[in-house]
């Protein structure tokens, strides 16, 4: 069964996937999601964002007052709340479906690549690529407390976020979250 | 005779970047034995790059009361009442120790008497059963108990089994990491509401001798 065809539920700290019996997502990631946002704003320009989560990303890049914001979400009880969230920002486009086949892309200043159980992932560094301005940056969730590079990019650096994670099932992060940073 | 466990449950290892991380260690991440169901029980998996990415391991583990079983039986099954399945047709049924008779901790991840984590398939563990046809949901999966489960069930107060993927248990010199992400089964555990949906064990005793005696 694919991600988008579980129900989730939701709290004030998590998502969780009872299907998958983890958390999709949770607060103590703040501090992941603020570098993250400021990365790929560098410029504050043209923003993809893809996956929206709890929107705790989408915050911190509104904060940093972008040209535009893009976001691309799948599931469809997270795309109400993502529907919810963009009322009066005139600045978010929101595209509802699976990144890998929706249509009405740009390019982009900054993109972030933050999905949950993701099939589709041999594809990201040639969409990515694709659709990144000259200049641009793009990070991506790192699911271990390591440098990782699963999507092949040509060069990555890696920047350390000190984090106190909640218990959880998704993620071995304990203490530091290894931010990949790609720069075009 | 059915025989429902005394305590049962799973241990997990979770999103570890290796596979030998997630099969070959130790003890596990999460664990209980108070829990009516699993989604993803019984495990070898690995999940996609990004958000809850990485190589999963799941076993699930039952303890029985045999004390009543003093004659080695004509047959035994187990008896698994399915939740979901997503890619393991064929699950094992390998001895557990006794760790697990009190409580089912993350320390039982590896509680398998003669386990090797790097052992193929007749060599890492003792072997006692194997489910057949596939993983049904909905409906008691049937896992016919060999010999060595029915010397156990007489000669010893308990059984103990533990559930794992063909996956887990096949993995000679550990190259053979899972390639999917929906390599698991789920199932009812013993504290299911009622018992329709419990774990159990069947046996079917000798029948009882006849002695066809004369007068002297």
């Amino acid at each position: 069964m694919a991600f988008k065809d579980n129900t989730l539920t939701f709290s004030d700290n998590q998502i969780w996937d009872p299907v998958c019996s983890m958390e999709v997502m949770m607060n103590w990631e703040a501090p992941i999601m603020e570098k993250s946002a400021e990365f790929i704003c560098h410029n504050s320009g043209d923003i993809l964002e893809i996956g929206f989560g709890m929107g705790i990303c989408s915050d911190y890049i509104q904060a940093q007052g972008v040209n535009s914001h893009t976001i691309i979400e799948i599931h469809p009880q997270i795309l109400e709340r993502l529907n919810t969230w963009a009322i009066g920002k005139s600045n978010v486009t929101v595209i509802e479906g699976d990144w890998n086949s929706v249509s009405g892309l740009g390019t982009y200043d900054g993109i972030f690549f933050d999905t949950f159980m993701d099939e589709n992932y041999d594809n990201f560094k040639d969409f990515a690529l694709a659709r990144i301005k000259s200049g641009g940056k793009i990070t991506y969730w790192n699911n271990f407390e390591k440098e990782d590079n699963p999507y092949a990019f040509d060069s990555v650096s890696y920047e350390q976020v000190s984090v106190i994670p909640e218990d959880n099932y998704y993620t071995k992060i304990q203490s530091n979250y290894y931010m990949p940073k790609v720069e075009i | 005779m059915t025989i429902y466990p005394t305590i049962d449950g799973y241990v997990s290892r979770n999103a570890e970047s290796t596979w030998a991380d997630a099969h070959e260690t130790l003890t596990g991440d999460q664990a209980s034995s108070n829990i009516t169901f699993s989604n993803v029980g019984i495990r070898a998996s690995l999940a996609p790059p990004g958000r809850g990415g990485g190589y999963y391991v799941s076993r699930c583990f039952f303890s029985f009361n045999t004390t009543g079983v003093t004659h080695v039986p004509k047959a035994g099954r187990l008896y698994i009442y399915g939740r979901t399945n997503g890619n393991i047709n064929v699950v094992h049924t390998v001895k557990a120790t006794s760790d697990i008779e009190s409580a089912i901790t993350t320390a039982d991840f590896d509680s398998i008497q003669d386990w090797d984590p790097r052992g193929d398939f007749t060599g890492a563990a003792t072997y006692y059963g194997t489910n057949t046809g596939g993983w049904s949901t909905g409906g008691y999966n049937t896992i016919i108990l060999r010999q060595n489960a029915l010397l156990d069930i007489a000669g010893q107060d308990r059984l103990n089994i533990c559930l794992l993927a063909q996956r887990d248990i096949d993995n000679t010199g550990g190259s053979f990491p899972p390639p999917g992400s929906t390599d698991y089964n789920g199932l009812y555990f013993e504290d299911s509401t009622g018992t329709s949906r419990n774990p159990y064990l069947d046996i079917t005793q000798q029948d009882d001798a006849v002695f066809f005696g004369a007068n002297f």
